[in-house]
C-alpha cells in the first residue's frame, strides 16, 4: 500500500513536471539579462521594459483586447438568446440536432474554421464588389465602397462566430436547471416576455452567462489560427505578433510577453473556477443573513453598482469606437515584413513625419507570404520578399511597377544591387537588405578552422552538424560543394546533390534540420556547426564569443530582400513614401544597427563604422563589418538565387519529400 | 345559481398527430371551486393552461365574462396560477416573491407593503418575509405560491396539482386550508388533480376527464352515486362493474338473476353495465343470499376488511366490517339503491374486475402525471 502510494506520487510529480517544466523555463528566461534562451546571464526586467515600449506589441495588445471584449459582448448576447431559443424548441429531436450542430465548431480543427472563414469573406468581397459596382453605376446618391478587405471587422466577426458556441454551451445547462414554470409564473403575474426575461430568466441564468463570457473571452485572447486567416493586413492580434516575432530570433521579449499572456489566461481560469465553487457552496447554504442585508440596503445603494457598471461599460465601448474612427480617418499604409526585421522607432518616426499610419505585419517565410497573397488574405501595400520570391511574384504579375520619381532615395542604392536578375529592368523593387550564407561553427568544438562545405557532409563531426530545414538552402549547400550552380535545373546534378544530403543524413551527420532553433543550439554549445545567414551570426556572437562565421572557399549564396508594392495596392502613394523613407541613409543606418543585416544604401554602408563608433564609443571590428557586408572579393564567389522554372520547383519538392524531413 | 364566468367552447388541442383535447365544452361559474380530475395525459393540465393563457387552442374559443380571450396573453388576464412545484423565484425572498405582481403594477411602496403583509398573514407566514424560498419547507413554499397569486386579487385562481409534492398529512391540512382560503376570498378556484379523494372532498363541481374528453361533470355526490360510464365509476372510488341486461324499468338481470333497482329509461332487454359499490354489499348467510360466491382473499384495512369474492369466475371487491375467512362460501344481498345501471360505453369491460386486485392497485392508479406535462409545456 505504502509503496503504491509512493509510486503514485512519483508518477503524479512526473506528469506535472512534464506539463509545467516548459512554462517554468519560459518564465525563468523572460528574466534573463542576455538575449538567449539557453545561456543565463543574470536577472533583469529589461525584456518587460522593452515589451511595453514595443509599439508593435502594444498595438496588438490593443487589437486583442478590443476584439476580445467586443466579440465577447456580442457573442454573449447572441449566444444567450440562441440558448433560450433552443431551449424553447418543442421537439426534443430538433433540440438535440441543433445542440450537436452547435458543438461541431468547437470540435472542429481551428485551421479548418480559419480557412473556411477566410475563403468565405474573400468570396463575399468578390460578390460585394460586383454588387457595389453595379449599384454605383445606376445611381450617384450613395456611393458604396467597391473594394472590401480583410481587417478588424472580419476578425471581429470570426471571433464572434467561434465564441457563440461556448456561450451557448455554458448557458444551456442553466436553462435546463431552471424550473420551466418560472417564466410562466412571471407572465402570470403580469410580465411581458421581455420583462420576464429581465426579472426572472436573467437572474437565474446569470452564472451561466458570466462563465460563458469568461470562456469566450479566454478563447478570444488565446486564438491564433483563426485570427491569422481573418485579420488581414491592417490588424494583428497578440498571438499573431508573437508568432511573427519568432521568425528571426526567439528573444526573451517573447518569453516576457508569453509569460504575461500565460498569467492573464491563468487569472481568467482561476476567476471562472472560483465563481463556480462559490456558487455551489452558496446554493447549499441558507443565505438568510445575506438576504436580510440586501433588503436593508436602500434602493439607491442597490442601484449604484449597476449604474456604475453600466457607465463603465458604456465608456469603454465609446472609447473603443472613438479611437477606432479616429484611426480610420488617417492615411494608412499596410506593410508586411519578417519578424524582428526593422527598428520600430523608424515606424514611429515615419508616422510623425508624414501623418501616415503604418500597419506593420509580419510573416515567417517567403512561402507563407506567397500563400497568404494567393489566398487573398494578405491585403498589403508594401511587402518585403527575397530575391527568388520577387521574381516569382513578377512572373505571376502580382506586383505593381513603382514610380521611382516618388522614391528619390533610390538613387542612393549601390549600383551593385540594382538591375539584378530577379528584376532585370528594376521596375518593381527597392532593395531592403542583403547578405551572405555561410558556415557558423564553435571554434572550441572543432579541430581546425573550417573552410569548406565538406564539413556539412563528412562524418568528422557527425551528430554535431545543423542543416537548413528548407529545400532551397539545403540543396544549395550540396550544389555548392559539388561545384554546380545553385540555380541549376539539371536533374542529374540535383539528384547528385540530393544523394549527398541523403547519405550524410543516413550516416547520422546531422543532429537536426533547423531554422531559427539554430540560435539556441549554437549559442548554448549544443551543436558545433551549422549553415545560416551572416546577419544572424552577429546576433549569436553577442551570446557566445566562440562562434566563427566563414564563407566557404567553394563559394556560397548571397541574397537580397527587397521592398515591392502589390498589384492594385489601395495606398500606393503612401507605400512609395514608406519605401522612400526606408531607403534613406538615416533609416538604413538605424536598421543596420538593429538587425545586423547589410544595407544596400551606399552612403549608409560607408558611414556605418563611424556611426557604430559614435553610438557605442568603440570601433567596429573590421572583420565583423566584412561579415555583415561582404567585400566584393567574397561576393564574387557567391551566387544569387533565381526563381526556378516550375518543373524544377516540383522536382525540388519531390526530392525534399524523399529525404523525409 | 351564480353567474357564468369562463366558457370553453369546442376547444381542440392538437400536437402534430397527437390529439390532446377533443372538443371540450365547459362553463365555470363565478366563485365556485371546480376540479379537473383525471389520470395522466387526460388533458386536464392542458385545459388549465388554456384558461391561464399559456396555450392557445388549435381550434375553439375561450370566453371570460362573455369576452373571447383566445389572443389575450397571460399577463393581461385577471387570472393567477399556483404552479406545480410552486415556481417561486429563487433569487427573491418571500416578500419580493409575493410583491412581484404588485411591483409590476407600479403600486406605491406603502400599498405594496400593506397588501403583501396582509396576504402573508392570511397564509400564516408572517415573519418569513426575508427568507429565501430554498429555506422554506414544502408546505411553506406552497403557501407563498398561493399568497403570490392571490395578492393580485385575481377573479380566478388556477391550481395545477398544487398538493402533489406534499406528504399525506400536510396534504390533508392544505386541503382544508385551501377550501378555507377560497371561501374567505370568494373567487373561483380551478383545481387540477389526479387524486380522486382530494377532488371529492374539496370541489363544488367535479369535471372527470380522460383521453382528452370530459367524461362527466357534476357535484361530487352525483358523480360518485351516478357515474356515467365504467371509467368514471372506476376512477371515482372503487366499483364492481358487471355485465347486465335491463329487463324492464327497475329490474336488472345479472348472473341470470333479477335484481330490483331504481333505474329507469332503458330500452327493454338493453345490455348495460351495472355498478355496485363495495360498501353497498351486505354479506349474509348462503341461504339468504341473492347470489353466492367463495372468498379468495382478505385484506385488513383498519376500518374495514377488503375481501375478494369469486362469483362464477368474476371477482368482486366487498368492503365489510365482518371478517370472513378465505375459502368460506358466502351469500350477498344488494339493496335496490345500491345498484346503479349505466349505458354501455367504450370503457365497458375494461374496469370493475378485481381478478388482479392487490394492495398496489391504488398506487398504480395514481401513477405520476409527468407524461401529460411533457406535452403541455412544450408550447410555453
Amino acid at each position: 500500500m505504502k509503496r503504491n502510494s509512493l509510486w503514485n506520487r512519483a508518477f503524479t510529480a512526473l506528469v506535472f513536471l512534464f506539463l509545467y517544466a516548459p512554462i517554468v523555463v519560459l518564465i525563468v528566461f523572460s528574466f534573463n539579462a542576455g538575449n538567449s534562451n539557453a545561456v543565463w546571464s543574470g536577472f533583469s526586467l529589461k525584456w518587460y521594459q522593452q515589451l511595453f515600449s514595443d509599439r508593435l506589441v502594444m498595438q496588438s495588445v490593443y487589437t486583442t483586447l478590443m476584439v476580445s471584449v467586443l466579440s465577447t459582448a456580442i457573442a454573449t448576447v447572441a449566444g444567450t438568446f440562441a440558448a433560450i431559443g433552443f431551449h424553447n424548441l418543442r421537439s426534443r429531436s430538433q433540440r438535440n440536432a441543433l445542440t450537436t450542430i452547435n458543438n461541431i465548431p468547437m470540435m472542429n480543427a481551428d485551421i479548418v474554421t480559419g480557412v473556411a472563414l477566410c475563403l468565405f469573406f474573400v468570396a463575399f468581397f468578390g460578390l460585394w464588389s460586383q454588387f457595389a459596382g453595379w449599384f454605383n453605376g445606376i445611381q450617384q446618391v450613395v456611393e458604396l465602397p467597391e473594394r472590401l478587405t480583410l481587417g478588424f471587422p472580419t476578425l471581429l466577426l470570426a471571433h464572434v462566430s467561434f465564441n457563440i458556441p461556448y456561450v451557448l454551451l455554458s448557458v444551456s445547462p442553466k436553462l435546463r436547471q431552471m424550473d420551466r414554470n418560472l417564466v410562466d409564473a412571471a407572465m402570470d403575474l403580469g410580465c411581458t416576455w421581455m420583462q420576464a426575461f429581465w426579472k426572472v430568466i436573467l437572474p437565474e441564468i446569470k452564472p451561466g452567462i458570466v462563465s460563458g463570457a469568461l470562456i469566450a473571452f479566454t478563447m478570444s485572447v488565446d486564438d491564433f489560427i483563426i485570427s491569422y486567416f481573418t485579420a488581414g493586413s491592417s490588424s494583428s492580434t497578440l498571438a499573431m505578433t508573437i508568432y511573427g516575432m519568432t521568425k528571426k530570433r526567439v528573444t526573451p521579449e517573447i518569453n516576457a510577453i508569453s509569460t504575461l499572456l500565460f498569467l492573464v489566461v491563468l487569472a481568467l481560469l482561476v476567476v471562472t473556477n472560483l465563481r463556480e465553487t462559490r456558487q455551489e457552496r452558496r446554493s447549499h447554504q441558507q443565505v438568510v443573513a445575506a438576504a436580510i442585508r440586501a433588503e436593508q440596503r436602500s434602493p439607491l445603494r442597490r442601484a449604484l453598482p449597476r449604474v456604475a457598471g453600466g457607465a463603465a461599460a458604456l465608456a469603454l465601448c465609446a472609447g473603443m469606437v472613438v479611437s477606432a474612427t479616429h484611426r480610420s480617418n488617417q492615411p494608412v499604409v499596410n506593410v508586411c515584413s519578417w519578424g524582428e526585421y526593422i527598428d520600430e522607432s523608424l515606424i514611429t518616426q515615419f508616422e510623425e513625419e508624414t501623418g501616415i499610419l503604418v500597419n506593420y505585419q509580419t510573416t515567417e517565410s517567403n512561402e507563407t507570404l506567397y500563400s497568404l497573397l494567393k489566398s487573398g488574405a494578405g491585403d498589403y501595400d508594401v511587402i518585403v520578399a527575397s530575391d527568388y520570391m520577387v521574381s516569382q511574384l513578377i512572373e505571376e504579375d502580382m506586383l505593381e511597377a513603382l514610380d521611382y520619381s516618388k522614391i528619390p532615395n533610390f538613387s542612393l542604392i549601390d549600383q551593385r544591387f540594382k538591375n539584378l536578375n530577379y528584376d532585370p529592368d528594376n521596375l518593381y523593387t527597392v532593395p531592403y537588405t542583403w547578405g551572405t550564407v555561410g558556415i557558423i561553427y564553435n571554434q572550441t568544438m572543432v579541430e581546425e578552422p573550417i573552410t569548406s562545405w565538406e564539413v556539412m557532409f563528412s562524418e568528422e563531426y557527425a551528430g554535431n552538424v545543423l542543416m537548413f530545414r528548407n529545400s532551397r538552402d539545403a540543396m544549395a549547400t550540396a550544389l555548392l560543394y559539388l561545384g554546380y550552380s545553385v540555380n541549376t535545373t539539371d536533374e542529374g546534378e540535383l539528384r547528385e546533390a540530393w544523394q549527398l544530403l541523403a547519405d550524410a543524413k543516413g550516416r547520422g551527420v546531422y543532429q537536426s534540420f533547423v531554422m531559427d532553433e539554430i540560435f539556441s543550439k549554437l549559442e548554448g554549445g549544443n551543436a558545433a556547426i551549422g549553415a545560416y545567414y551572416a546577419g544572424d551570426y552577429l546576433t549569436m556572437l553577442e551570446n557566445n564569443e566562440d562562434l566563427v562565421f566563414v564563407v566557404p572557399e567553394e563559394g556560397s549564396n548571397w541574397f537580397v530582400d527587397a521592398m515591392c508594392v502589390l498589384k492594385d495596392a489601395p495606398h500606393k502613394e503612401e507605400a512609395e513614401a514608406w519605401i522612400n523613407f526606408i531607403a534613406s541613409t538615416e533609416a538604413n543606418l538605424v536598421n543596420m544597427d538593429y538587425i545586423w543585416y547589410a544595407s544596400p544604401n551606399q552612403e549608409a554602408l560607408e558611414q556605418y563604422p563611424a556611426y557604430y563608433e559614435a553610438l557605442y564609443g568603440e570601433a567596429l571590428a573590421p572583420d565583423l563589418f566584412e561579415i555583415m557586408a561582404a567585400p566584393d572579393a567574397v561576393l564574387e564567389r557567391c551566387q544569387l538565387y533565381v526563381n526556378l522554372p516550375y518543373e524544377t520547383r516540383l522536382f525540388y519538392n519531390q526530392l525534399w519529400n524523399e529525404l523525409g524531413i | 345559481m351564480a353567474k357564468e364566468l369562463i366558457r370553453l367552447s369546442d376547444c381542440v388541442m392538437r400536437y402534430e398527430d397527437n390529439l390532446v383535447l377533443d372538443h371540450i365544452n365547459l362553463y365555470i361559474n363565478d366563485k365556485e371551486f371546480l376540479t379537473l380530475l383525471g389520470p395522466s395525459g387526460c388533458g386536464k393540465t392542458t385545459t388549465l393552461r388554456i384558461i391561464g393563457g399559456f396555450l392557445t387552442p388549435t381550434s375553439g374559443d375561450i370566453f371570460f365574462d362573455g369576452v373571447r380571450i383566445n389572443d389575450v396573453p397571460p399577463n393581461k388576464r385577471t387570472i393567477n396560477t399556483v404552479f406545480q412545484k410552486y415556481a417561486l423565484f429563487p433569487h427573491l425572498n418571500v416578500f419580493e416573491n409575493v410583491a412581484f405582481g404588485l411591483r409590476l403594477q407600479k403600486l406605491p411602496e406603502k400599498e405594496i407593503h400593506t397588501r403583501v403583509m396582509e396576504m402573508l398573514e392570511a397564509v400564516s407566514l408572517r415573519g418569513f418575509e426575508h427568507r429565501r424560498p430554498e429555506a422554506l419547507s414544502g408546505g411553506q413554499q406552497q403557501r407563498v405560491a398561493i399568497a403570490r397569486a392571490l395578492v393580485n386579487r385575481p377573479k380566478v385562481l388556477l391550481l395545477d396539482e398544487p398538493l402533489g409534492a406534499l406528504d399525506l398529512k400536510l396534504r390533508k391540512d392544505m386541503q382544508i386550508e385551501l377550501k378555507r382560503i377560497q371561501q374567505q376570498v370568494g373567487i373561483t378556484f380551478i383545481f387540477v388533480t389526479h387524486d380522486q379523494e382530494e377532488a371529492l372532498s374539496m370541489s363544488d363541481t367535479l369535471v372527470v376527464m380522460d383521453g382528452g374528453r370530459i367524461q362527466q361533470i357534476g357535484t361530487p355526490e352525483d358523480i360518485y352515486n351516478e357515474p356515467k360510464n365504467a371509467f368514471v365509476a372506476d376512477f371515482i372510488g372503487e366499483s364492481n362493474i358487471i355485465d347486465g341486461i335491463m329487463v324492464e324499468d327497475r329490474v336488472v338481470q345479472m348472473y341470470g338473476r333479477r335484481f330490483p333497482c331504481l333505474d329507469t329509461g332503458f330500452a327493454p332487454n338493453e345490455a348495460v353495465d351495472v355498478v355496485i359499490r363495495p360498501e353497498d354489499i351486505d354479506i349474509v348467510p348462503v341461504e339468504q343470499g341473492q347470489i353466492t360466491g367463495t372468498v379468495t382473499s382478505v385484506t385488513f384495512k383498519g376500518m374495514q376488511y377488503d375481501i375478494i369474492v369469486d362469483f362464477r369466475g368474476f371477482k368482486w371487491l366487498i368492503q365489510t366490517t365482518d371478517h370472513s375467512p378465505v375459502g368460506a362460501r358466502i351469500g350477498i344481498k344488494i339493496d335496490p339503491d345500491g345498484i346503479h345501471v349505466m349505458k354501455k360505453s367504450a370503457y365497458s369491460g375494461q374496469f370493475g374486475d378485481y381478478s388482479s386486485f392487490s394492495d398496489e392497485y391504488e398506487e398504480l392508479d395514481n401513477a405520476s402525471p409527468d407524461g401529460e406535462e411533457e406535452g403541455a409545456w412544450h408550447e410555453a
